[in-house]
């Protein structure tokens, strides 16, 4: 039974009441397009973000470290030692953290930010797989915010949504169907409103909507890349989450990807799955980091 | 000693780690390549990192008795099965996805 419904100002305004929506990671994902200046311009945007230039040098001497080389006290030696592609994962990565730091409230779940990191990674190598690296960033920052829309709700209607997790569990229905039920909208639709209202890119903001719901929107290569990659996270369980589950996934999804037998791309399962999971162990280092 | 094999990253890859596939990168048209079997030293996880190679396929040696794998290979069959529980196995791509998850956690 629906009890209040929610509505796109709604939403908007209370989420200003939050954390401000970092300005640097519009900056960087603007910085995969621009070919000349990348190294320069992202090289600028670190120095000014003292948090990520710390973890660049500490990933990069853990790096050295294995390596038996000497230790690396500079920002731009460390950029070159360990790549402009993980250099900006990491910045994806920390601006992202920071930021969901500011919407978790004592009724967040745990599990939560591990969840959209194991779906943000899965995503990224996903993107590898299928022949698209240039929407690795993308998907990356779709999977570590497609389920912000949750967030937004656990800040704002809080008895609710632990009420509508604990029906979602007990009886094995969607939790996405449940919040329709009572707000008139899910957490998929109010991720979305946060990301336009956040000037992300278009093909994130529709992967976010359409994260359980892709078959009408499966133009956007994103949309597959992130309801594959949520269903594999939970697949290979990532992070070990207890509450990781395969209960339903989008044929024409998987087959988008050409993760399907007989598809033209045979997929290679194997050698997918031990990147997912050697990505995974990668992201983990750099959660200590940021620890 | 049984061997077992995985992916890593090559941050975590350590000298004397030694590669199950074998590992090539190209940096300014030049090509390095490391053939199965090579036991990597400092020099060749430089030349790894500067290619920009993110992962390597290595083997390593298993000091589990047979007894250990046997319940190793139990417990994550008896997982993957909890994670597919609720899963429609009727359908054939997550059938698919089952049975390759099932053979991945028991290689």
């Amino acid at each position: 039974m629906t009890t209040h419904l929610i509505t796109r100002s709604e939403v908007v305004e209370r989420s200003k009441t939050l954390s401000a929506f970092p300005v640097l990671l519009n900056q960087i994902l603007a910085t995969i397009e621009d070919v000349d200046s990348r190294l320069m311009v992202l090289t600028g945007y670190i120095e000014r973000a003292p948090i990520i230039a710390t973890r660049v040098l500490a990933l990069a001497n853990i790096a050295a470290q294995r390596r038996n080389s000497s230790k690396i006290r500079d920002l731009h030696t460390a950029i070159t030692q360990i790549g402009l592609g993980r250099v900006r994962e990491i910045a994806l990565f920390s601006s992202v953290a920071i930021f969901i730091h500011g919407f978790t409230t004592a009724s967040t779940p745990s599990c939560f930010w591990e969840h959209s990191i194991a779906v943000g990674i899965c995503g990224e190598e996903l993107a590898h797989y299928d022949d698209t690296p240039c929407l690795a960033n993308a998907t990356l920052i779709a999977g570590l915010l497609h389920d912000i829309g949750q967030l937004w709700f656990r800040c704002f209607y809080s008895a609710d949504m632990h009420e509508i997790g604990n029906q979602a569990h007990s009886h094995s229905i969607c939790i996405e169907e449940l919040e329709r039920e009572r707000f008139g909208i899910d957490h998929a639709t109010i991720g979305f409103w946060l990301a336009e209202h956040w000037a992300l890119p278009k093909g994130i903001c529709i992967a976010i909507r359409h994260h359980h719901d892709t078959d009408a929107a499966l133009s956007e290569p994103l949309v597959a890349l992130v309801h594959v990659a949520e269903v594999l996270s939970n697949a290979l369980d990532l992070f070990g989450n207890p509450q990781n589950r395969v209960t339903k996934l989008s044929t024409p999804a998987f087959q988008k990807l050409g993760l399907v037998w007989g598809s033209a791309k045979r997929p290679e399962f194997g050698p997918l799955f031990g990147r997912i999971e050697a990505r995974s162990r990668h992201a983990n280092d750099l959660l200590q980091l940021a620890g | 000693m049984r061997k077992r094999h995985c992916y890593i990253t090559v941050a975590e890859a350590e000298v004397g780690m030694e590669l199950g596939a074998p590992a090539t990168g190209t940096k300014q048209g030049k090509l390095i390549s490391m053939s199965a079997g090579h036991k990597l030293t400092g020099d060749d996880l430089f030349q790894l990192a500067e290619r920009r190679v993110e992962f390597i396929f290595v083997t390593e040696p298993d000091p589990r008795p047979d007894e250990q794998v046997a319940v190793d290979a139990a417990q994550a069959a008896h997982r993957v099965m909890e994670i597919f529980a609720g899963a429609d196995l009727s359908d054939p791509i997550i059938a698919t996805l089952f049975n390759q998850v099932i053979i991945y956690r028991s290689a």
